[in-house]
């Protein structure tokens, strides 16, 4: 074998190596893209048995879960929404695009940028709603339960104070996975990032 | 309880045989191996018994409790897996993957958790926590279920929230059997221990009711097995089987005793047949031989007289002898007969006492005649050796009921005997005193003596102190035994006694005061008195069917002085006592026309024959004889052959008896 041919064959080696990891990259970052919806859509079902409503509503009423301007989620929630139950309940799955559709919505997922909207609903003071944000300060600007991105893993943090505010009971199941619980049961002082501390 | 033994009879047991503890060897003392003992046996039987038992629930324990140990904490480690699967649940739910650990991590409290693991729904390890380096879960998880698999305890089980399986949460745990076994081992031997001391102390307490009765009859049997004492007894102290089985040994016992008395009994009355026959035997001997040597005596005595009666026959045959030396040789025949016939009667006396044939004819005689005639016999004696004879009679005069001639026989034996072993010169008493309970004969002599130790052979048959001076003396040696057996025959005793050799001696006849009368005299002999007077001058009617003997006897005594008339028969005799009126009639027994019974009989009966003294001779000197004679009349009777010299010394005494005032 003559070093001339040695040479050409690992530069060829190289570049085909290279080549590989620069398609897997791109494949992986579509897959998250795209699993980002499916983990939260998976999570917002999730959430309902981990938190208690005020009222209890009727067996046969299907829980009504509204997704404001994410026609991901939409589609994701869509996907699960077939036989599948929370609790002993049906889940139905609707568009929302202002507060008049809420109707009997229990869970309502905001999408980024509709801080208008949110502030328009802490102060109509809508009870029994699970308001669920997915931007930095959601639970700011009224969000008991805000996403959000750790190392590219979804993460969720808590806010009891507006929980307290829309008369809902958060599980300390839910607390403790959660990676900041804002406020306080108690209290209900907001804005603080205490972390509660493992029980069992 | 207590071990008592009664001894009921404890001495007159065995009687001569002392025990003899070599014969049988002590029984084997318990004491000495306790093994061996009934109450090391029963100990052992409880020892073993309780250890094997307490082993045994031990065991038994041991096997329940590793069965509910693991029961149990199989039961906890489900409960522990179910807690920590509703624990993880949310964190498996939202994917809180240090959650999760932290949960898991929790396990570190429970100290025989080794490993848990948290498991996704497809099947990927989640979290996981291990006690140390040595262990890591499995990569897969495990069925549904739990395992025991030696110390190990795995369970595995679903992780549920909201009807949905979530994923599986492993455990696995130290099952730990080798910390319990070890604590087990460590109690075990301490209850084992305890159980058997217990066992122990109490089996001591229980046993007393079992051992203790034994060991008093145990104790019993050794006494009896060293001591030969039968009479122990144990004592019962139960009513169960060893309450039967003293029961038992003590009836045994005293069947022993029965017989070990009875054999005891047996022994003596055989020790004491023995000794009687072995002196029997040794009496038998010698008599034997004191029979020898008075055969021997007799024949030296029957021999003596033969030669000078032989040498005066050849004397009195020759023609050259005259009259002086006839009439020397016919003295010494008379003399020598005389001894020979003396000799003869007192061996035919003797042999009748020794068989016990002869009977006393006891008539009331006056004691002088009877000490009269001893003297008399013993007088020639006497005058010969120059001894000096010292006669005291009591004042009074005494009648003796006796047979005067056996009396008199005895008393002269006596003094023959006294004057036989004084030397010449010596000195002979004779001293009659009545006491108020005896009459004694005192016949003192300054003779040879006796030695103490020798006076009990005296008295009897053919014995003789010192046959060199019996020789010399003469005599059969029979003398103190006739007397003695004479004396005897009337009720008396003859006492011996001496200071000693040389020191004289004393013989002593003693009759019962019973015997004596003070003051009365015969009729018979006071009739021949009052009419004689103190005259010889009798008239006698001599009665023989042989004409000889008659004749010859008629003749002699005429000689003497009497007036005599003969009859040859019974009838004769009863016409001629009718027609002379004799005071004295001799009279044979035996004659052809009447016996001398009939004539006796016949006299008796006549009116004139009341006084007349009879006087039986007959050839049959028994006892029977002499008291048919006696039966029918007579009053004295004579054997055959009569000494004329005995019949006039016996018509002199009637003379003289009935002189006595």
């Amino acid at each position: 074998m003559t070093p001339c041919r040695q040479l050409l064959q690992q530069v060829c080696i190289r570049f085909l190596t290279a080549l590989l990891a620069l398609a897997s990259a791109s494949s992986i970052n579509a897959q998250e893209a795209h699993s980002q919806y499916e983990v939260k859509a998976a999570y917002l079902y999730r959430f309902a048995s981990y938190v208690e409503w005020p009222e209890a509503p009727a067996l046969s009423d299907p829980l009504v879960i509204g997704v404001m301007d994410s026609p991901d989620m939409l589609r994701e929630l869509r996907k699960l929404q077939t036989g599948h139950l929370i609790g002993q309940r049906a889940v139905q799955v609707q568009e929302v695009h202002r507060m008049q559709e809420l109707g009997a919505a229990r869970i309502l997922y905001v999408a980024a940028g509709h801080d208008d909207f949110l502030g328009a609903l802490s102060s109509h003071g809508t009870t029994s709603l699970l308001t669920v944000t997915d931007e930095e300060e959601g639970l700011a600007l009224g969000g008991v339960v805000n996403f959000v991105m750790v190392d590219n893993r979804v993460r969720f943090e808590v806010s009891l104070t507006a929980a307290e505010r829309a008369q809902l009971r958060v599980s300390s199941d839910l607390l403790a996975v959660a990676i900041r619980v804002h406020g306080n049961r108690a209290t209900g002082v907001d804005a603080s990032s205490t972390p509660i501390p493992m029980v069992r | 309880m207590k071990s008592t033994i009664a001894s009921s009879t404890h001495t007159a047991t065995l009687n001569g045989e002392p025990p003899n503890p070599s014969m049988s060897p002590d029984l084997p003392s318990s004491a000495a191996n306790p093994r061996r003992s009934v109450r090391g046996k029963l100990m052992r039987v409880v020892l073993i018994t309780t250890a094997v038992a307490v082993s045994a629930s031990g065991a038994a324990m041991l096997t329940y409790d590793l069965s509910v140990y693991r029961t149990s904490w199989v039961t906890e480690l489900a409960t522990q897996a179910a807690i920590l699967g509703l624990s993880v649940a949310p964190a498996l739910e939202f994917d809180d993957h240090e959650v999760a650990e932290r949960d898991l991590g929790a396990m570190r409290v429970r100290r025989r958790v080794l490993v848990a693991a948290l498991y996704t729904l497809d099947g990927h390890l989640y979290a996981s926590y291990a006690r140390d380096s040595s262990v890591s879960a499995p990569q897969a998880p495990p069925p549904y279920g739990q395992l025991i698999a030696g110390e190990r305890v795995e369970m595995s089980a679903p992780v549920i929230h909201n009807g949905e399986r979530l994923g599986t949460i492993y455990l696995r745990a130290s099952y730990d059997l080798e910390s319990r076994l070890l604590a087990y081992a460590k109690i075990f031997p301490l209850v084992m221990m305890a159980s058997l001391a217990v066992a122990y102390a109490l089996s001591r307490r229980l046993q007393k009711a079992i051992v203790d009765p034994l060991d008093a009859m145990t104790g019993v049997a050794r006494q009896i097995a060293s001591g030969r004492d039968y009479s122990l007894r144990a004592s019962k102290t139960t009513d169960d089987e060893i309450g039967v089985a003293v029961l038992v040994f003590n009836r045994m016992l005293e069947e022993i005793q029965a017989g070990a008395r009875a054999s005891a009994t047996a022994n003596v009355a055989l020790q004491a047949e023995i000794q009687v026959r072995q002196a029997a035997e040794a009496a038998l001997l010698e008599a034997d031989r004191r029979k020898d040597e008075f055969l021997a005596t007799l024949a030296h005595e029957l021999r003596n007289p033969l030669a000078p009666i032989r040498y005066s026959i050849k004397l009195m045959e020759s023609n050259t002898a005259n009259e002086q030396q006839q009439q020397w040789g016919r003295a010494v025949i008379r003399r020598q007969l005389q001894r020979m016939a003396l000799l003869l009667d007192d061996l035919l006396d003797v042999a009748r006492i020794t068989s016990g044939r002869l009977n006393l004819r006891l008539d009331l005689v006056d004691l002088r005649s009877v000490v009269d005639a001893a003297l008399e016999i013993a007088r020639p004696l006497i005058d010969a050796k120059k001894q000096q004879l010292v006669v005291d009679l009591p004042a009074e005069h005494l009648k003796v009921s006796c047979d005067s001639l056996r009396l008199s026989q005895s008393l002269s034996n006596l003094l023959t005997n006294a004057a036989k072993y004084t030397n010449a010169e010596g000195r002979v008493a004779l001293t009659v005193e009545l006491t108020a309970s005896e009459l004694r004969f005192a016949v003192k002599d300054s003779g040879i003596g006796i030695e103490p130790k020798a006076t009990p052979k005296l008295f009897r048959i053919f014995s003789q102190l010192d046959s060199a001076i019996d020789r010399a003396e003469g005599g059969l040696g029979i003398g103190l035994a006739l007397a003695k057996g004479l004396v005897e025959l009337h009720g008396g005793r003859v006492e011996v006694f001496s200071d000693g050799l040389g020191l004289g001696s004393e013989f002593t006849i003693v009759l019962p005061r019973s015997l004596v009368v003070v003051g009365t005299e015969n009729t018979v002999l006071a009739n021949v008195a009052e009419k004689h007077n103190g005259n010889a001058d009798l008239r006698i009617l001599l009665v023989d069917d042989n004409r000889d003997a008659a004749d010859s006897m008629a003749l002699l005594l005429k000689f003497q002085g009497y007036h005599v008339i003969v009859a040859y028969n019974g009838n004769d005799a009863l016409k001629m006592a009718e027609e002379n009126s004799p005071d004295v009639i001799l009279l044979d027994i035996g004659m052809p026309d009447m016996s001398g019974y009939d004539v006796a009989r016949y006299i008796r009966q006549s009116e004139w024959g009341q006084t007349m003294y009879l006087i039986a001779v007959t050839g049959w000197g028994q006892a029977e004889d002499k008291r048919k004679a006696i039966a029918v009349g007579f009053d004295c009777h004579l054997t055959k052959p009569v000494d004329p010299d005995h019949v006039g010394k016996l018509l002199h005494d009637l003379t003289s008896k009935a002189n006595v005032p």
